[in-house]
């Protein structure tokens, strides 16, 4: 301020005494109009006023102001020589001066807290170890005498310990990373005592290329549930609403450059998913096995096919049985990550990893004896021994995710081309496009510390019938039950059997809807509200309320509930799986 | 929007003509060949507790196209480790971020409106670590001299130009002090959009690293909160790293 003061009484003091002689040799009229003007200039125009005041000022400085009618004038006294006015000193610019801004008052800092330091920011070598332990409870609302006889064995409810330590160590360019989770349920003991590997990996990452080879737990897709493309890991389907990923043996090659990224998987063998056949399992999946059926015998009387499906044979690798090289899997991927897109392509040869039929025979079958009668069944109520197929796939993908205003729209399709060279086989999926279009919405701070993140996806399949067919054979519901004839000569194992098994739980999100909302209420404490619903009318709502306490124990509480079930659909042997979940995980 | 300019810049000798220039010496500033970072966060919280988190962070910028890119990975605590953000700044394209989180073995593309949002749960915003001199969009502005840390800096104020611009960030206008000879920030003060003071962000202990001048403590206090949070440099990398760590297909690498 002072600056601002200085700089003012500087231009008035030059200006006052050449106004005042302007004054003086001016009529009043003009001296005060002149005055008014100047009084309200800035002090930066002050130059150009004393311009104008040099040009209005009297020729005789000091002297007595006098009509102008008078000068000349016949008889006037002699008007003495007026001097030259002193040329006026040209006015300096003044500087522009700085305002000096508002600094807000804040509070004291707080203390540097004691930070233990480190030589450098990345070591050369480092290893690391983290996991977690945890302990899940859930109580089913509908106990196990209220539900139907085939499912009255079912758990009442699950009482599990999961530890699973991790770890990882980095020398130079060098990785490795090992993680194996120990599971117990104390009632369900299908479920029990398992050692599962999640990881197992050694590898080396350096200037843009990765190599990794072991137990791949790696993943495709942008989709938050059932990405098209994501097609390399194997799922367990213990918790058949969230299936978890299984490694599979295998090796992963990366390229990354600039926007571009190449990469690579090769796995030998082919994993199936794993899937529960058994009680005492709330979700145990012989549903999509053949149900207990009564034909006609040609024997007379009828045949009970029931399901007594405790006997499973190993999953065929179709096409491994001559060749083991078959069971390889093998694809590749290229992402471009462009200012505000991300592009994916894919291909990915494969095995369906939940079966594509179940082909089953006949076990309660009497031993032939040499020379003796033909095969016999021992009883009418015919057992079955099931042996599910896995046929090749070959799967051409393609993702995207793009910001657009404050979401992220992004989506999958992938057409998955299924082998039946001779077109012959009603037991094998005709080719099909599986797609997701999903948004995402995340508006933090909504009220507060609320945070609101909403996530809505829609999945669709699109079968593609051979050449000469009206509808594919997923929509057919292709079955083959034939019995022998012995009065025509066959044995019982000339029986052509079969059973398009799975069509619904490979297709589980066939034109269905998906969304998510979570709710950030305090950064310690969050509600997430998941949802499915499809076209068959199948509809579930889960919630879960999780509460972060010292930063690695976490508490939750929350609950599932079967809004609604179809007839005959996936949901119709789950509809009476409402419970309640509490749960508690300590990372360290 | 500007805390890693006190934590990350060069030292320049020039003079301020207008907001816009300044700013661009501070951006300017920022320009690395590839900076790492061990830093040491924590969080103070109205109620007095006190938590701290950990993170390795990777800087480099001034390339020709003028692309800025950060990824950040934590260690601590549990809950987070092993979580990455990876923050690609494009001079003429905005900005794009993607985001790793180890439980869901995805990286997921992160819309732009998120970096509004705090950044783990600290005082700091996914936009106050990034630095983004945005002529079409943002109004910089010149305000005076200041004497701030003992040193005399110039206050410019940034500001929305437009009411779209506005709904981009998550705050009304940001003061920034700028240290007129070495052109590292001092401190920044957040307001609002109803023109109240929310946030201030002061750096201390100055040091020189090389050629560069560096703040070793950045502390964010939220005034409307008591809150505060306080981001430690505990370690500087030196070794040059290749641009393919911002690749967002690393991101689930360790």
């Amino acid at each position: 301020m002072g600056t601002v003061v200085a700089a003012l009484l500087a231009v008035a003091l030059w200006w006052f005494p050449v106004a005042v002689e302007a004054l003086e040799q001016q009529g009043e009229a003009g001296q005060d109009d002149e005055q008014d003007g100047a009084a309200d200039d800035e002090p930066g125009d002050s130059s150009e006023e004393n311009d104008d005041a040099e040009r209005e000022a009297p020729e005789e400085p000091g002297g007595e102001s006098e009509p102008t009618d008078d000068v000349g004038a016949p008889g006037a006294p002699a008007v003495p020589e007026v001097p030259a006015v002193p040329e006026v000193p040209e006015v300096p610019a003044v500087p522009e001066v700085p305002v000096v801004p508002e600094v807000p008052v804040v509070p004291d800092l707080p203390p540097i807290p004691s930070a233990a330091a480190a030589p450098v920011a990345s070591p050369a070598g480092e290893l690391t170890f983290s996991g977690f332990a945890a302990f899940d409870y859930y109580q089913y609302f509908i106990q196990p005498g209220e539900l139907a006889p085939a499912s009255a064995t079912a758990v009442p409810t699950v009482a599990m310990v999961r530890i699973a330590p991790r770890l990882r160590a980095r020398y130079q360019v060098l990785r490795a990373a090992a993680e194996v989770e120990f599971r117990h349920d104390f009632v369900d003991s299908g479920r029990g005592k398992r050692v599962i590997l999640r990881e197992a990996l050694v590898g080396l990452h350096t200037h843009g290329f990765r190599l990794e080879g072991g137990a791949l737990s790696h993943r495709w897709g942008k989709m938050d549930v059932a990405s098209p493309t994501d097609n390399i890991v194997a799922l367990d389907y213990e918790e058949f609403l969230a299936p978890e990923p299984l490694p599979v043996p295998g090796i992963l090659a990366s390229y990354s450059r600039g926007p571009v990224a190449l990469e690579f998987v090769f796995i030998p063998s082919f994993v199936p998913s794993r899937y529960r056949h058994s009680n005492p399992s709330r979700w145990n999946n012989t549903w999509f096995l053949p149900r207990t059926e009564t034909v006609p015998s040609p024997f007379g009387g009828e045949l009970n096919f029931t399901n007594h499906y405790e006997t499973f044979g190993e999953a065929v690798v179709v096409g491994a049985e001559e060749n083991l090289a078959a069971r390889f899997e093998a694809g590749g991927r290229v992402d471009l990550f462009l200012p505000s897109v991300d592009l994916g392509f894919s291909f990915l040869a494969t095995h369906d990893r939940l079966p594509t039929y179940t082909e089953f025979s006949v076990t309660n079958v009497a031993p032939t004896e040499p020379g003796g009668p033909p095969e016999y069944l021992e009883s009418l109520d015919v057992l079955l021994d099931i042996t599910p197929h896995h046929e090749r796939l070959l799967v051409s993908g393609f993702d995207f995710a793009v910001n657009f205003w404050r979401l992220v729209v992004k989506g999958e399709a992938a057409y998955f081309h299924t082998t039946d060279p001779r077109h012959e086989d009603c037991l094998v999926d005709d080719p099909y496009v599986r797609y997701a279009l999903g948004v995402e919405l995340v508006l933090p701070d909504l009220l507060g510390p609320v945070d609101l993140a909403v996530r809505v996806q829609y999945n669709g399949d699109v079968e593609i019938p051979r050449e000469g067919d009206d509808i594919p054979n997923q929509a057919r519901g292709c079955k083959i039950n034939t019995i022998a004839d012995p009065e025509a000569g066959e044995v019982i194992t000339d029986r052509e059997s079969g059973f398009q098994a799975t069509p619904e739980i490979r297709h589980p999100y066939s034109h269905a809807w998906y969304w998510n909302v979570n709710l950030g209420i305090t950064p310690r404490l969050s509600l997430d509200l998941r949802g499915f619903f499809d076209v068959e009318k199948d509809a579930l709502i889960t919630a879960r309320l999780a509460w972060l306490l010292l930063d690695r124990l976490e508490l939750s509480v929350g609950g599932l509930a079967m809004l609604s079930t179809g007839e005959d659909t996936v949901f119709t042997p789950y509809g009476r799986n409402h419970r309640l979940e509490v749960g508690m995980m300590y990372r360290f | 929007m500007l805390a890693l300019a006190c934590l990350v810049s060069f030292a320049r000798s020039a003079h301020a003509e207008d907001g816009l220039a300044v700013m661009h010496k501070v951006e300017s500033a920022l320009h690395s060949d590839g900076e790492e970072l061990s830093v040491q966060m924590t969080l103070n919280h109205a109620s007095g507790r006190s938590e701290q988190r950990s993170f390795r962070m990777w800087l480099k910028s001034g390339d020709g196209a003028g692309t800025s890119r950060s990824l950040i990975r934590f260690q601590t605590p549990a809950a987070i480790a092993g979580t990455a953000l990876l923050s690609v700044q494009r001079k003429e394209a905005g900005q794009d971020n993607w985001l790793f989180v180890p439980a869901l073995s995805q990286v997921r593309r992160v819309a732009a409106a998120d970096r509004s949002q705090s950044f783990v749960q600290s005082e700091f915003t996914i936009e106050d670590l990034s630095v983004a001199v945005d002529p079409k969009g943002r109004v910089y502005k010149v305000l005076g001299e200041v004497q701030w840390n003992e040193r005399a800096c110039v206050q410019v104020e940034d500001r929305p130009r437009d009411a779209a611009a506005a709904k981009e960030s998550g705050y009304g206008r940001v003061v920034v002090y700028v240290d007129k000879e070495l052109w590292v920030v001092h401190r920044v003060d957040f307001y609002d959009h109803a023109g109240a003071l929310l946030k201030v962000l002061r750096a201390q202990r100055l040091v020189q690293v090389g050629e560069k001048w560096r703040f070793d403590v950045a502390t964010m206090a939220n005034l409307q909160t008591g809150a505060s949070t306080v981001m430690q440099v505990t370690a500087r990398g030196t070794a040059k790293f290749d641009d393919s760590i911002f690749s967002p297909s690393g991101l689930d690498a360790w």
